[in-house]
């Protein structure tokens, strides 16, 4: 077990892929014609094409790196575009697509890091020349890098050149020039911005004063864009105005409002127009107006409102790619007139929204709707399009319709003739009643009829059949109707005295139970019904089921009884020989049953009336059962239906958990539907709901579509402003958020001060609201209760800063109290600094305030109020950023010294250090993970673990925190909880592998499972095993990926798997699975690495 | 954009932010003072001559003093304290005191004989130590045992050794010494491989390049500072302080340097006592972190970086630099805050490296400072003189000690 050997041995996976878009850029490069759009998500990259409907992916690759720039060119002799990348780690290459193969295969690759000179603060800038003669690279103060190209397209070895300009703020190469010629954007060390263009000479290896330069410009000039011919020159755009200037060319200015633009994109080849977008997301078109010789004027023309964008790239036919950080990334078209007459000011129009959940702030795990499966809620977003999300494991569905039709006791879809692809009726069941609904000429579903049907009568069963006709089933009898005239044709009546009870069809079958224990078996076809067989039980019959279990199938050949005695019957058919009985167990009835077939291989399902299903393997000649396997799908009795999406075959298990099961690898997985409880459901195609479903819930009936299988499902609350910390209180089912509102980094607009916004935590509601005051910003918050009180509380720990002071000297704790949905102020305490991060601790609270972690005490005045009195602190860091606290310690996570492990000594009432972790760490996340293991998150994207080592014999031993983990995660953590994405349910083995969550800057969801040492060492090996198989994009190694870097130390990664790479193992090739296998050695079968592998991956998320 | 560090910090979740964290750097170097946590107990009687702090771990202090003993500390770790009121401050408020974790005195039969002035790591780890005396030897140590395991003799005096942190190919030990020539020592060997002829006076202090395995940077008594390829014969190129790359890239000046360089190959030499790079002798040369300039320090009360691409004096104005050493003195740069410290009396001069301005100075010492060594992991620097003691400078800690009044007393560690 996990917890007794410790967390030392942990395996590393991405639950949510990074959604937060960096880059992008536009070019033919899955073929000369295509219009492709790139787009890079930090650590994985997306290759779209740009048709009429919208954006098809193409591909969609995780790289080895954190992608740090990212250009396409077109070298001579080429016909595409090639892709050049390069890494914040300084490796870089150069891919193409292969479009017979849909790879991308390497054209070059290598590394471009120099021992010297100092890595840039404001990011890699990678250019290429127009007519690639060179790939321009600043990585370093002072130094330019230059990858020459020749004329066959080849790469040559790269050389630095020295510029004189410490502080690069941009770089592009003009175009239109005889030599390579760049324009540098730079700060002096008198904060003033100038530019200057340089040429390349690369026979001398140097570079030569360019054609022109400008001092002074704008202080905020932020980046330059070069203008291509037969204008040429450049644009510099800064804070307050856009200046044009060229060679040879007047320097022409245009002033704009304040603001910072954060991304432009060229629309025009000529450069006439370019789109800038700001940090709020406001959209501008720039003209310049020009003869084709000289430029005259710039212009400004605001265009509307998008998501804050980090990138914008114009494709084509005035549509636009807004690729945003903070937002939503978004599709949009740009209409010479505004889209809406309402908003004339609006010219955008939002063809497509992708969610991005980045950056994620803050998170919490809770279990809002009582269902024992965990949700995630986090604060996501930047600014106006801050928000908070909601994010839970499961399949969404998309609501297109839904009826109020209380007491629905059964539904089907029935298709007009049996031939026919989408479906027509839909029969629902009441009690005592039967209703159709049809698709009318309007393509609505509306009442309709089916004059052959008994419509006062509750339906037990229908469907189409082989010889055109519709088959309904009551208590009873058993109808058959021309499926063009609709009237009756044919029926048949159990014995008298007896009544129908369940049934079940086949397009040629129907098989009915007429009470204690007798089974009647049905032909239908031309000529009528007919009986062909009976058969009676010891026990009455609970469910039955003959679906045929080859696809498309019209008969059957074993029939399914389920019994009251608790056992489940096969009998073949049609002689009705029985064949198999076999006993289930328990003491609940099994209440729906059916043959279903995945991937081929049949099986038989059987739902109990406790939310259990038994699946077994069912061999089709003998009806032999195998394989038994029980899972827990809910608590209320499960209908199983089948229904196909995708091209698939699934089986729907319709319960107070609806759950979907199908099958991948051969293997039977189960996924949870976001609805609450659905009774009944069927699958519904018809031409104008596509492959839908309809679901039968708690007083109405819902149509919708089926999202893909396995996707987490996430609910936004739009919160308009920056949400920056989140706690949630159970017992007062309420939310505590701190947000900002939106004067943003720059101080540019002043909209009011922070505030404590009280949620209800299941409509999300704003309740309430506390503004703090003026300068006063809001740094942590957490619920928790004090001993000696039993109300609850929530703590907030602010800081007041002021613009002369480099570190804030006074803050404030506040208690409040949510009672009736209001906040109260309980208390306030001041202290003597930023009250960073806030914590229960044995009934009392600990604070990091500034550079002391200060305990205080919960206690109550004479006249009954309440107040934080100070107990004992500790100081010793540089800035105490993160506690967290496991029985009597204390663990701080602080600003640069990592780690450090404090005790409290009750009787002494003091806090004093145990052990701390030496090394320099610039901290960013911290967690427990058992008594002695810590996990830490860095500035520089690694994850460690450090241990504490009371079993030392020497004092210098046990001081020391050792670090018994390292691991590159390449994505920067914000926050880690314990908690799970997966419904953990007591029994199952999920529930034994202790799991942390954690959340990123781009939007992406982790988890870290803590595994025993047995498993990890075999999950290494296999790493080791994928490695060899699976190789990284661009030539990037897996190895030196995954090393544990920062600025003073290197090494490489231990004790921990990088699960991303173990379950790429269930996308292999049948052959390289078997390599795999046979590389582990010790018999182990690709079988069972399969089940291994995603059992795993199932436990996890 | 300078702002407070908490919107610094709750900016950093949103948006990576390396800009932040060299901001905090750069406050932190400049607010240097004596640290008011961390107390490094000087083992020696005699003065600080050098001091190195390991690269691997920035860990490992190494010192030399003129009582010819050789100490090592751990900067990280303080020693364990006595039980008493002292050792709860440390439990508490986390200051600590570093004592020696081994030292070499004259009770070490290996032991120089006279002032050690240079004592440097092993640049792979710190299992071993090399020092230069001046009682003529060239020691190689072995950390664990505190045993000489190897020694090289030169006829004179030792000032300045160094071994060259990115070397591959060779673990050689470049010694500069009372003579001109400049000798290379092989450990692996025993025995000493060649010399760098070219200086006519003492070599007070040197360094390896940074980037090149095969080049080492010297300084001279006689003001030369020459950059040398060990695997030829001949300097590379002997800096020369009229020598400047202002106006480099500029067309005309361009043409100029192409006319002047064809003309002095046309001078068979320029006369080598008209290229120097000071004007008295040469105490310091250090290259900065980044690799792309060098520092270098004199007794003509000049300090002077120069450009190491183009060789040249990038001519920045560092004033009063007063320096009137009789040895080598070392000079410190860190890459946060781009800061450049100085040693001059007993007080550290702290220059912002590239425009030359004094930023603050560093008092603390009582005597001459000759070594100092800067910590870039957390930006401490350590500083030694000849008052025999070592001083650790940090980052104040913030202000928020008043409400300390339940924990007694703001005790000192004055010993009554």
């Amino acid at each position: 077990m996990a917890s007794q050997q410790g967390c030392a041995f942990n395996y590393v996976v991405t639950a949510h892929k990074p959604t937060s878009v960096t880059q992008s850029i536009v070019g033919n490069f899955t073929s000369p014609t295509d219009v492709n759009l790139i787009i890079s998500k930090c650590t994985r990259i997306e290759i779209h094409t740009l048709t009429p409907e919208g954006l098809k992916g193409v591909a969609d690759v995780a790289i080895y790196g954190r992608v740090a720039t990212m250009e396409l060119f077109r070298p001579m002799g080429e016909s595409k575009d090639l892709l050049f990348l390069s890494t914040e780690r300084y490796k870089f290459c150069v891919l193409e697509y292969d479009s017979e193969t849909g790879e991308l295969v390497t054209r070059a690759n290598g590394d471009i890091e120099d021992q010297v000179g100092r890595p840039c603060d404001n990011g890699q800038i990678g250019i290429v020349d127009p007519a690639c003669r060179i790939i321009g690279l600043h990585l370093y103060d002072g130094l330019f890098k230059v990858i020459p190209i020749d004329e066959k397209g080849q790469l040559h070895e790269a050389f630095n050149m020295r510029i004189d300009e410490l502080n690069v703020i941009d770089m592009i190469f003009l175009e239109g020039c005889a030599k390579p010629t760049i324009a540098v954007l730079y700060q002096d060390n008198k904060d003033a911005r100038h530019i200057k263009t340089y040429e390349v000479v690369l026979k001398e290896k140097d570079l030569t004063e360019g054609p022109w330069r400008q001092s002074n410009l704008d202080a905020g000039a932020s980046r330059v864009i070069a203008v291509p011919e037969p204008l040429g020159g450049a644009l510099v755009v800064g804070e307050s105005v856009i200046a044009y200037m060229g060679q040879g060319q007047a320097m022409k200015c245009t002033p704009i409002k304040p603001t910072i633009i954060r991304a432009h994109g060229k629309v025009d080849e000529d450069g006439s127009r370019y789109l800038l977008g700001d940090y709020v997301g406001n959209l501008y078109l720039l003209v310049l107006q020009h003869d084709g010789e000289h430029v005259a004027g710039l212009k400004l023309e605001p265009l509307g409102r998008t998501s804050a964008p980090s990138t914008l790239t114009y494709l084509d036919n005035g549509v636009v790619f807004v690729g945003s950080s903070g937002g939503d990334s978004q599709l949009v078209r740009l209409h010479p007139t505004p889209v809406v007459p309402q908003e004339p000011a609006n010219f955008v129009e939002v063809l497509e929204t992708m969610t991005n959940l980045g950056p994620i702030i803050d998170f919490v795990v809770v279990d809002l709707e009582r269902q024992g499966q965990g949700q995630v809620v986090m604060c996501s977003g930047v600014m106006a399009d801050g928000s908070l999300r909601i994010v839970r494991n499961g399949i969404g569905m998309i609501e297109q319709a839904t009826v109020e039709l209380p007491g629905i006791k059964g539904m089907w879809a029935l298709r007009a003739s049996h031939m026919d692809a989408f479906d027509t009726y839909l029969v629902i069941s009441f009690v005592g009643e039967t209703r159709v609904l049809a698709i009318n000429a309007d393509d609505e579903l509306d009442e309709a009829e089916l004059p052959g049907f008994s419509a006062d009568a509750q339906t037990l069963c229908c469907g189409n059949t082989v010889s055109d006709h519709l088959v309904q089933v009551t208590g009873a009898d058993v109808r058959l109707v021309d499926a063009t005239t609709r009237q009756l044709v044919h029926q048949w009546r159990p014995p008298a005295g007896l009544q129908i009870n369940v049934a079940s069809v086949s397009p040629t079958q129907a098989v009915v139970a007429t009470g204690e224990g007798k089974l009647v078996y049905l032909e239908l076809g031309e000529g009528g019904i007919e009986q062909k067989g009976h058969v009676k039980l010891d026990a009455e019959v609970s469910c039955v089921d003959i679906s045929p279990l080859a696809d498309d199938g019209e008969a059957a050949t074993l029939l399914a009884v389920g019994t009251w005695d608790m056992r489940v019957h096969i009998f073949s058919l049609p002689a009705m020989a029985p064949l198999v009985s076999e006993p289930l167990g328990g003491e609940v009835i099994p209440r729906s049953v059916l043959f279903a077939a995945f991937e081929g291989v049949p099986y038989l399902l059987c739902a109990m009336g406790d939310g259990q299903l038994y699946n077994f393997h069912v061999a089709e000649a003998t009806g032999a059962l195998s394989e038994r396997k029980k899972i827990c799908l809910g608590t209320k009795p499960i209908m199983l239906r089948s229904f196909r999406s995708n091209g698939q075959s699934h089986v729907f298990a319709a319960s107070d958990r609806p759950t979907v099961i199908y099958s991948a690898n051969k293997k039977l997985l189960y996924s949870n539907v976001n609805e609450n409880e659905v009774n009944f459901m069927t699958s519904f195609n018809s031409s104008s709901f596509p492959d839908s479903l309809a679901l039968a819930k708690e007083g109405a009936m819902t149509i919708g579509s089926i999202d893909e299988i396995q996707k987490l499902h996430i609910h936004t609350v739009p919160l308009g402003e920056q949400p920056r910390r989140l706690a949630h209180q159970e017992a007062s089912r309420s939310f505590v958020v701190l947000t900002s509102p939106n004067n943003g980094s720059t101080g540019m607009d002043d909209a009011g001060p922070d505030c404590v916004r009280l949620l209800d935590d299941q409509t999300f509601e704003t309740l309430d609201r506390f503004g703090l005051e003026a300068n006063e910003v809001c740094c942590a918050i957490a619920s928790m209760s004090f001993s000696d009180d039993p109300s609850p509380y929530y703590v907030a720990g602010t800081a007041i800063v002021i613009a002369e002071e480099p570190e804030p000297t006074k803050g404030r704790i506040l208690v409040f109290s949510a009672k009736g949905g209001k906040l109260n102020l309980v208390c306030e305490k001041e202290v003597k600094g930023a009250a960073y991060t806030v914590h229960p601790f044995q009934g009392k609270l600990i604070a990091g305030i500034n550079s002391r972690v200060q305990l205080f005490k919960w206690t109550q005045s004479e006249d009954g109020s309440r107040e934080l009195t100070n107990e004992c602190s500790h100081v010793g860091h540089v800035l105490a950023l993160y506690i967290v606290t496991r029985g009597d310690f204390v663990i701080v996570g602080d600003l640069m010294r990592s780690m450090q492990l404090l005790i409290y000594r009750a009787d002494e009432g003091i806090l004093e250090i145990r052990a701390r972790d030496y090394k320099t760490h610039w901290m960013t996340a911290v967690e427990v993970l058992d008594d002695d293991t810590y996990l830490g998150a860095e500035n520089s994207n690694n994850i460690f673990t450090l241990r504490k080592n009371t079993d030392a014999p020497s004092d210098e031993d046990r001081n020391r925190l050792e670090t018994v983990g390292q691991y590159h995660l390449g994505e920067f953590v914000n926050r880690f909880q314990h908690g799970s994405l997966v419904m953990k349910l007591p029994d199952s083995e999920a529930a034994k592998i202790p799991t942390v969550l954690f959340v990123t800057i781009t939007g992406s969801i982790g988890v870290i499972a803590s595994l025993p040492q047995q498993q990890f060492q075999f999950l290494s090996k296999l790493q080791d095993c994928l490695r060899k198989v699976i190789k990284g994009v661009g030539g990037l190694s897996h190895v030196a990926w995954r090393t544990f870097q920062d600025e003073h130390t290197k090494m490489p990664s231990q004790n921990f798997v990088d699960g991303d790479l173990i379950e790429q193992f269930l996308d292999l090739k049948r052959e390289s699975m078997e390599r795999v296998a046979r590389d582990m050695g010790e018999g182990v079968t690709s079988e069972e690495l399969l089940r291994m592998v995603e059992e795993l991956s199932r436990s996890c998320h | 954009m300078r702002r407070s560090i908490t919107e610094g910090l709750r900016e950093r979740q949103r948006r990576k932010n390396q800009y932040f964290i060299s901001q905090i750097k750069e406050n932190r170097v400049k607010s240097l003072q004596v640290s008011s946590e961390k107390g490094i107990d000087s083992a020696h009687k005699g003065g600080l001559n050098s001091l190195e702090l390991d690269s691997i771990d920035h860990r490992y202090l190494l010192s030399a003093a003129t009582d010819a003993s050789i100490a090592g500390y751990d900067v990280q770790e303080g020693s364990p304290q006595v039980v008493g009121r002292q050792s709860r401050r440390a439990l508490t408020e986390g200051c600590s005191e570093h004592k020696a974790l081994f030292k070499v005195d004259r009770s070490n039969p290996d032991c120089h004989k006279f002032s050690v002035t240079t004592a440097v790591w092993y640049p792979v780890d710190t299992g071993m130590f090399v020092t230069g005396s001046f009682d003529h030897e060239v020691k190689i140590w072995d950390t664990n045992v505190l045993a000489v395991a190897c020694s090289f003799t030169l006829p004179v005096r030792i000032f300045s050794l160094g071994m060259s942190h990115v070397a591959a190919a060779h673990c050689l030990v470049a010694v500069g010494g009372g003579e001109p020539q400049v000798k290379l020592c092989d450990p692996t060997s025993g025995a000493f491989t060649h010399s760098l002829v070219g200086h006519r006076e003492a070599v007070w202090a040197l360094h390896w390049s940074l980037s090149s395995e095969w080049h080492l940077i010297t300084g001279s008594c006689d003001g030369q500072v020459r950059l040398w390829d060990i695997r030829t014969s001949g300097c590379v190129h002997n800096f020369d302080q009229h020598d400047t790359h202002v106006g480099l890239r500029s067309q005309a000046t361009r043409q100029y340097r192409q006319e002047a360089n064809a003309t002095d190959r046309a001078n068979v030499s320029r006369p080598a006592q008209h290229r120097t790079a000071h004007d008295g002798a040469v105490t310091a040369v250090v290259p900065t972190p980044d690799g792309m300039h060098c520092l270098t320090s004199g007794t003509d009360s000049r300090m002077r970086l120069w450009d190491l691409q183009h060789n040249s004096n990038a001519l920045v104005n560092y004033p009063n630099t007063f320096n009137r050493a009789k040895k080598g003195r070392q000079v410190s740069v860190s890459v946060d805050a781009n800061m450049a410290f100085h040693p001059s009396g007993s007080v550290i001069q702290m220059f912002n490296t590239f425009d030359g301005s004094l930023h603050k100075l560093l008092r603390g010492h009582m005597d001459t400072v000759n070594a100092c060594c800067y910590n870039p992991t957390n930006q401490e620097l350590y500083s030694g003189s000849n008052d025999c003691q070592i001083i650790a400078w940090a980052a104040p800690r913030r202000a928020n000690e008043e409400d300390d009044v339940e924990d007694g007393d703001n005790e000192d560690t004055w010993s009554d």
